[in-house]
């Protein structure tokens, strides 16, 4: 934020005015395609295709929600979705603040193993779909949660982030634990994941967010409608006859409702995570 | 064993049991896959029955197939529109941002909201925005007289029409969700240009023209430069928008890469030929991602 702060009490310049009105008129327009799915969500299915279309519904029913919701099995879908959407956070927390710990040792090897793991980042998922998908059939893993969670319960990203932070940790902490007799282990545990905390919020949320948004893979390794997730579920509302557009866009606006309360939330971190570090996107 | 061997072996245990998880997932789900990836594009392979090898066959039949030149250059197309719309565009908004004094974060949240939901959505809400009859977007061009109702040019049918209007569809998706993203992290690299320099260039006489292209640009340039880089492998890896609005059409129109790999190996069961695209497609990618991983050292820090 910048320090020059403006006093409300003095009043505002004509200059000022006019640039909040700028900022709000762009504001609005970029955000008019989510106020058009809301909006539309709120229409009844002969005022959705009305010419001219109406910007604001006339007679706003709630019943597009309800029947979007009760024409597929959405209760399973969220659920599988905020499962998996769970675990891996939890699992990519744990794994890569340990993989983050040790990496700031030193130890034969330690510098090379580092390269290996950033240099995962130069291996696009989308190159590695059809290998990743023959893999699974493989192992057997086709159609089980393990192939939505394993692939992203660590990552190079979170892995570097913790040891970026780790290795601003004083060395006396470490130095006054090994003292009293606290492993390695218990010290992680007890005293640096704790200080981590909010490299753990930015991990967690960003792949929270990447998991319940994401489509590629799960479209490529279910098949079984008891294990579908919500982006996938989506389709369910354009058949050859057409799209059901105000069931649908109700569809959307309870899909994406998690991810969005929870960026609004805690937009300061998940800001910071990506302005930091550009990787995400 | 002496004490000190001892907890030299503890700790050996214990970097070895905190690294094996994340490096069997990261070995497995990147580096073999990738090897395997290679491996699989020298067979002809339909997954029923056993592969069989065929050299470098596929890569020949790929690159005589015009299906794969004209994915080429869809994929091309799209990142050359895509990549300075979204940086123009991104710049354009960071800029704003920046001279914001008060309800900053506030409008940083709001740019930043079509970056968090899933790209499925925007797609669907954009094919709505352009379905051809009922879209709101062909009703205001229509009442601004920027076209007429009954008599529309070809590419108001948006995802039906192969001559441009597909891929002008896809493109707002793209553009819509990158646009907030950049904004965000130009306005952390702008936030990094030291105050002092706009007040010396004030105190000499500078218009805000001049400082913009005198100051704010050198000075952004290597954050505009990684964003290019970041914006371009992007858009070659796009695949969620033309996979929900035209599953690729029509006429091919909208065939990205990614989404031509899919409906070979997915659609098609052509397993290697689908993995000869992909190599070919890692290796393009490979370039960019070298350039950036080029740039990054040499310090492009922001925040």
């Amino acid at each position: 934020m910048s320090g020059n702060k403006s006093l409300p009490n003095k009043g505002f310049s004509v200059g000022q005015i006019l640039f909040y009105a700028a900022m709000t008129v762009f504001v609005v327009i970029y955000n008019y395609p989510l106020i058009w799915m809301l909006v539309t969500g709120f229409k009844n299915s002969h005022e959705v295709y009305a010419y001219p279309p109406n910007v604001w519904p006339r007679n706003p029913v709630f019943s597009s929600f309800v029947e979007a919701w009760t024409a597929a099995d959405w209760p399973r879908y969220m659920g599988n979705t905020l499962f998996v959407a769970t675990a891996v956070p939890l699992l990519k927390i744990l794994l890569s603040a340990f993989a983050g710990f040790v990496l700031t040792y030193k130890f034969k090897g330690a510098k090379i193993i580092l390269i290996l793991v950033l240099g995962t980042m130069m291996i696009p998922d989308e190159t590695t779909l059809v290998a990743k998908y023959l893999l699974m059939k493989q192992l057997g893993w086709v159609n089980t949660y393990w192939a939505l969670i394993v692939p992203g319960a660590t990552g190079a990203f979170s892995i570097f982030l913790y040891r970026q932070f780790f290795m601003t940790l004083p060395r006396d902490l470490a130095d006054a634990a090994a003292m009293d007799g606290c492993g390695d282990f218990r010290y992680l545990l007890s005293i640096g994941l704790p200080l981590a905390k909010s490299t753990s919020l930015t991990v967690g949320l960003l792949s929270f967010i990447d998991e319940w948004n994401s489509t590629l893979w799960p479209l490529i390794i279910i098949n079984n409608d008891k294990m579908r997730m919500v982006q996938i579920a989506l389709k369910v509302f354009s058949d050859d006859g057409g799209t059901t557009w105000n069931q649908l866009m109700a569809a959307c606006c309870f899909v994406s409702l998690p991810v969005i309360a929870l960026f609004v939330i805690l937009q300061k971190q998940f800001i910071a995570g990506v302005a930091s570090t550009g990787i995400k996107g | 064993m002496s004490p000190l061997s001892k907890k030299r072996l503890k700790r050996g245990a214990f970097i070895g049991l905190s690294l094996a998880p994340s490096l069997v997932i990261i070995l497995a789900f990147y580096y073999f896959s990738i090897f395997y990836c290679f491996g699989v594009s020298f067979f002809k392979w339909n997954m029923l029955g056993a592969p069989k090898f065929i050299g470098l066959n596929n890569y020949v039949l790929m690159f005589t197939n015009p299906d794969f030149w004209n994915s080429v250059k869809v994929s091309f197309v799209y990142a050359f529109w895509a990549v300075p719309f979204c940086i123009v565009l991104g710049l354009l908004a960071g800029l704003l941002l920046k001279n914001a004094t008060f309800g900053k974060s506030f409008f940083r949240v709001m740019l930043f909201l079509p970056v968090v939901i899933s790209m499925v959505v925007a797609a669907l809400i954009w094919k709505w925005i352009l379905n051809a009859q009922a879209g709101i977007l062909n009703y205001i061009l229509i009442s601004v007289s920027f076209a007429k109702l009954g008599d529309m040019p070809h590419w108001m049918r948006w995802v039906n029409d192969p001559l441009g209007g597909s891929m002008a569809a896809i493109l707002f998706v793209g553009i819509w969700k990158r646009v907030g993203y950049n904004a965000v992290i130009f306005l952390a690299g702008l936030e990094n240009i030291p105050l002092e320099y706009y007040e010396a260039a004030t105190l000499d006489g500078a218009n805000p023209w001049q400082k913009f292209w005198g100051i704010t640009l050198p000075l952004l340039a290597p954050v505009l430069f990684f964003v290019t880089v970041i914006q371009i492998i992007a858009a070659l890896k796009v695949s969620i928008s033309p996979l929900v609005m035209t599953q690729g059409g029509p006429a091919r129109s909208t065939d990205v890469f990614v989404l031509h790999i899919y409906k070979e190996a997915f659609q098609n069961f052509r397993m290697g030929y689908a993995s000869a695209i992909a190599v070919a497609v890692f290796l393009l990618i490979l370039v960019f991602t070298v350039l950036q991983f080029r740039v990054g050292e040499k310090k492009v820090h922001y925040q």
